[in-house]
């Protein structure tokens, strides 16, 4: 008895190490690259900045100053003030919660809404697969930005509005994403070997399935990220999405474009956030995307 | 192969029937009623009533999308306008060869352009050329381009007075909205490039070339590229989508008659036939470039083509040539 | 220094070859010297991972370096150090005078070229040959494999796999080239097709006077067709001989681990002796003997100095330090 329970544990431990090498592998290709580690680090602290907004931000966001509008860069508003006289370097530090937790959120409801479907649409095939493949084809017809438009204006403005117009349009994606890469491991023995031992659909799937087609999906929702920050300030720059007086960076630019051949200051710096964040964000997915792959171990 | 191509154009009818399906029922739920915005907020409930019954408003949903669908597939009429007294079809066609020409000059920057950033990058992996090549690629796809748009403005018509800031015209007036409308195109189509070449470098048949004695750029030319560009197609393809998407906003920016600001104005005024009609028409307009991506697609790579077209045909001369 | 020595067609010496992989040195090649004699068919017998194939690519320098480099050593061809040639040079080697076979006939050919092309190819490079003369050429040589003429125009995807390795047997011998690199031609086939390629092989040689280096873990394809046998193992030469003396006198354990595990119909024993333990990490070998963990033999010296090669009779060599 003893002696049994003592060689479960090992193969647990064993198991678990195989887990923990493989991650740690990953980890370890992935601080070596100097790139993506520059990416996760302005990452994460433009997180802690958005955390701590309303305590380091020199001025609040909505504070207006008629005295100083239009001011330029200087020590006192180090990226200027906007057409009310409120320091935008205080809107842009509060800004990064709206344009953050827009882009992971959406992303983050697209992903797992798309690999829900995808897997199920992968593993069963046949009827499922077909119709729900169709409708994929027809989302995918509609451009990206437009069918976010549309959702948008009709389920009207506001945060939680926008994170679901911006999450319905990502789903398609991961839908393929999941069940192209599920129907490349279906094909694969090791799953044979798992159904004639009796596994259920549900076990193969989470168990087997999942965990060999995760590296693009960790990619494309790293990826996915800054694409829906890049969206999202298009909706608010055309009007929709997140508005006023609620500091959003594309909102923000949507306002200034009025005052921007006279006060420059007001484009420039949102943009410059915004190109920021997604910039890192790149840099990390491109980072993550050279760690998965294994063919670079060669 | 025409028969698959007929085949492919006849499934963009069901795609372009799911479209209007599915815009219709967004454009359904949609707050706000067409009627009270076209006689303003002043005028009485009884006339606005009375305009719901002459629009057919107050009909049952399945009743109207179903008049809806007969109208578009089966007259090709996209309806009136609710403001502009004008079919929407005749809008769409005045403003198509704006939102075209910028689509068609981007997808073109993005080919001539990108494909040789990624190919110098990949050959020069890691080297100076790679790197350089990596950096604008990196900035291309992180740039919001209607920011980048506002910043070639200031620059250039701005500050230099070179180019026009807004408006139609000549080609001048197309330079700065397709620039920064590529941007982003030229920058994935070099990132994809350079690993799809990376990638095909790294294959078994490249040695097979170099053993053969052929020479470095052969090998490159003859035989990694022409592997490389296969997946790039498909890149093309969605690229295109996202400046058709793109131009939704460029034309916003340069003040642009275009589909996309079309589309965009009528849905700030509720002007819902306008809405549906510019999304099926980019819908169509995007449905047909994926068409002819994956022609493409067959014509390059042989054993998608067999696929479509040749399996009775080799078999027939396999049969012949076995016996 | 007085006796003059003929020159032998190819000789590797003192052979040094590493990998860099993640910063850890895989050494794969380590001080390997050969002698191959015109028309003559060295076996190359080892594990997988043993660094056979990368002695075969050294030879024709198509390592991929990095992450490879040559560190040391000459590979002489008729005297001449192919290491020291400019790039140039050795392209009109490759394939004119050495030519490979490679292992796996499925990723060793152009998905999208046409295997007639990729035969004509190296025809129309090597003897300045016109297009249509080397189509005929590359015709000739596709029927000269056992497919007909007619196929020129297929592509790889049309073709089975011993059909797509005997158009790489093809592609290696267009040109008839002095030495042939076949690394383990028949290992991805059927056993029934094994047989037919191996048969392709030994008549063209014969026909050519082609030298060849057979790489194979296969002591059955040594037998048939090799005159000449090193075995490999670690990246070292462990013995060297004829066919018959390797076979009739193996002396090395290792060598003797292999005939011990290889099933003989003759003898009838109880059960195969596989050779205990594992191939060691090539990039963290034991110290001493790299075959001394799993040596039955070994002992407290084997552990610490590694035995040279040393002559244990006629042209046999062995390295093991209980000769």
């Amino acid at each position: 008895m003893a002696k049994t329970a003592t060689a479960g544990a090992v193969s647990k431990e064993k198991v678990r190490k195989k887990k923990e090498g493989q991650f740690s592998l990953v980890m370890k290709r992935l601080s070596k690259n100097k790139v993506a580690m520059a990416g996760l680090v302005i990452i994460l602290l433009l997180f802690l900045v958005a955390i701590l907004s309303p305590w380091i931000m020199p001025y609040a966001y909505d504070e207006m100053n008629m005295a100083e509008r239009f001011a330029s860069p200087s020590l006192k508003h180090l990226c200027g003030t906007d057409e009310m006289g409120r320091d935008i370097f205080s809107r842009l530090l509060y800004g990064a919660r709206a344009s953050l937790s827009l882009g992971f959120l959406a992303t983050i409801i697209s992903t797992i809404l798309g690999m829900i479907i995808g897997s199920i649409v992968g593993y069963f095939g046949g009827i499922v697969d077909t119709v729900v493949m169709r409708l994929v084809d027809i989302l995918q017809a509609i451009p990206g930005i437009l069918l976010a438009i549309a959702i948008s204006a009709c389920l009207g403005n506001g945060f939680t509005n926008t994170v679901i117009a911006l999450s319905i349009g990502g789903i398609p994606m991961t839908v393929r994403l999941l069940r192209g890469s599920i129907m490349g491991v279906r094909k694969m023995e090791y799953l044979e070997a798992a159904q004639t031992i009796n596994c259920s659909s549900v076990r193969i799937i989470i168990k087997h399935i999942l965990p060999n087609s995760i590296s693009p999906i960790i990619v494309s929702v790293t990826m996915g990220i800054g694409n829906t920050i890049l969206m999202a300030a298009s909706l608010s720059y055309i009007g929709l999405g997140v508005q006023p007086p609620t500091p959003e960076w594309g909102a923000m630019l949507s306002a200034a474009r009025t005052y921007m051949r006279d006060y420059p200051h007001m484009v420039l710096f949102p943009g410059i956030a915004i190109a920021l964040v997604v910039l890192s964000l790149n840099m990390l997915g491109d980072g993550l995307r050279d760690a998965l792959d294994p063919k670079l171990k060669q | 192969m025409w028969k698959y191509i007929v085949k492919r154009l006849l499934w963009m009818i069901p795609v372009l029937l799911g479209i209007a399906v599915v815009i219709f029922t967004i454009m359904y739920f949609c707050p706000g009623d067409p009627a009270t915005a076209i006689l303003g907020n002043s005028a009485t409930p009884a006339a606005i009533e009375a305009k719901r019954i002459e629009m057919g408003l107050d009909r049952p949903y399945m009743v109207r999308l179903l008049e809806y669908l007969n109208q578009v597939f089966l007259h090709f009429d996209l309806g009136t306008s609710y403001f502009q007294n004008q079919p929407v079809m005749s809008g769409i066609l005045y403003r198509m060869p704006y939102t075209l020409t910028i689509a068609v000059l981007c997808m073109l920057l993005q080919i001539v352009i990108g494909t040789p950033l990624g190919i110098t990058a990949a050959t020069h992996q890691n080297g100076f050329a790679d790197r350089f090549c990596m950096i604008v690629a990196l900035l291309g796809v992180s740039i919001p381009g209607f920011w980048l748009a506002m910043m070639l403005v200031l620059l250039f018509s701005v500050q230099l007075g070179w180019l026009p800031p807004y408006g139609v015209g000549g080609i001048q007036y197309y330079i700065l909205p397709c620039i920064a409308n590529a941007f982003a195109g030229i920058a994935s189509q070099a990132r994809q490039t350079r690993s799809s070449m990376l990638e095909v470098i790294r294959s078994d048949y490249i040695v097979t070339a170099r053993a053969k004695g052929l020479s470095e750029r052969d090998v490159l030319y003859k035989h990694a590229l022409p592997n490389a560009l296969i997946p790039i197609i498909t890149v093309v393809g969605n690229g295109m989508g996202m400046m058709l998407g793109g131009t939704v906003v460029i034309e916003s920016v340069f003040s642009i008659p275009g589909i996309g600001s079309y589309t965009t104005n009528a849905i700030n005024n509720r002007d819902y036939p306008i809405v549906m009609g510019g999304v099926l028409f980019l819908g169509a307009v995007f449905s047909l470039i994926m068409l002819l991506v994956d022609v493409i697609y067959a014509y390059v790579d042989p054993r998608i083509k067999a696929q479509y077209e040749g399996q009775q045909k080799s078999f027939r001369r396999r049969k012949k040539a076995n016996g | 220094m007085a006796e003059k020595q003929k020159v032998p067609f190819l000789e590797v010496k003192d052979l040094v070859v590493h990998y860099t992989s993640e910063g850890k040195e895989i050494h794969a090649v380590n001080d390997v010297s050969l002698t191959i004699e015109k028309g003559k068919t060295l076996g190359l017998v080892g594990e997988t991972g043993a660094g056979k194939t990368t002695i075969a690519k050294a030879i024709l320098r198509i390592l991929p370096e990095p992450p490879a480099h040559v560190d040391q050593g000459q590979i002489l061809l008729e005297g001449q150090n192919l290491l020291e040639l400019p790039n140039t040079e050795m392209q009109k080697i490759r394939g004119k005078r050495i030519s490979m076979i490679f292992q796996d006939p499925m990723t060793a050919l152009n998905p999208v070229m046409r295997v007639g092309e990729q035969i004509a190819e190296g025809i129309a490079l090597h003897e300045k040959a016109s297009k249509k003369e080397a189509e005929e050429k590359a015709k000739h040589m596709l029927e000269m494999v056992g497919i007909p003429g007619s196929r020129y125009r297929d592509y790889p995807h049309q073709f089975s796999g011993g059909m797509k390795q005997r158009v790489v047997i093809a592609m290696a011998l267009a040109c008839s080239p002095d030495l042939l690199l076949a690394d383990e031609p028949t290992t991805a086939l059927d056993v029934t097709i094994q047989a037919q390629v191996l048969d392709i092989i030994k008549d063209l040689q014969e026909k050519l006077n082609t030298a060849m280096v057979m790489i194979t873990h296969d002591l059955g394809i040594v037998a048939e067709v090799c005159d000449t046998v090193a075995v490999v193992y670690a990246g070292e030469i462990v013995e060297f001989g004829s066919l018959e003396e390797i076979f009739d006198h193996p002396t090395h354990p290792y060598t003797l681990g292999l005939f011990g595990s290889l099933p003989d119909i003759n003898s009838e024993v109880e059960r195969l002796s596989p050779i205990a333990g594992m191939p060691p990490d090539p990039s963290n070998l034991p110290e001493g003997c790299a075959f001394s963990p799993r040596c039955p033999y070994a002992t407290d010296a084997c552990r610490k100095k590694k035995a040279a090669l040393k002559n244990i009779g006629g042209t046999h060599t062995c390295r093991c330090s209980r000769k």
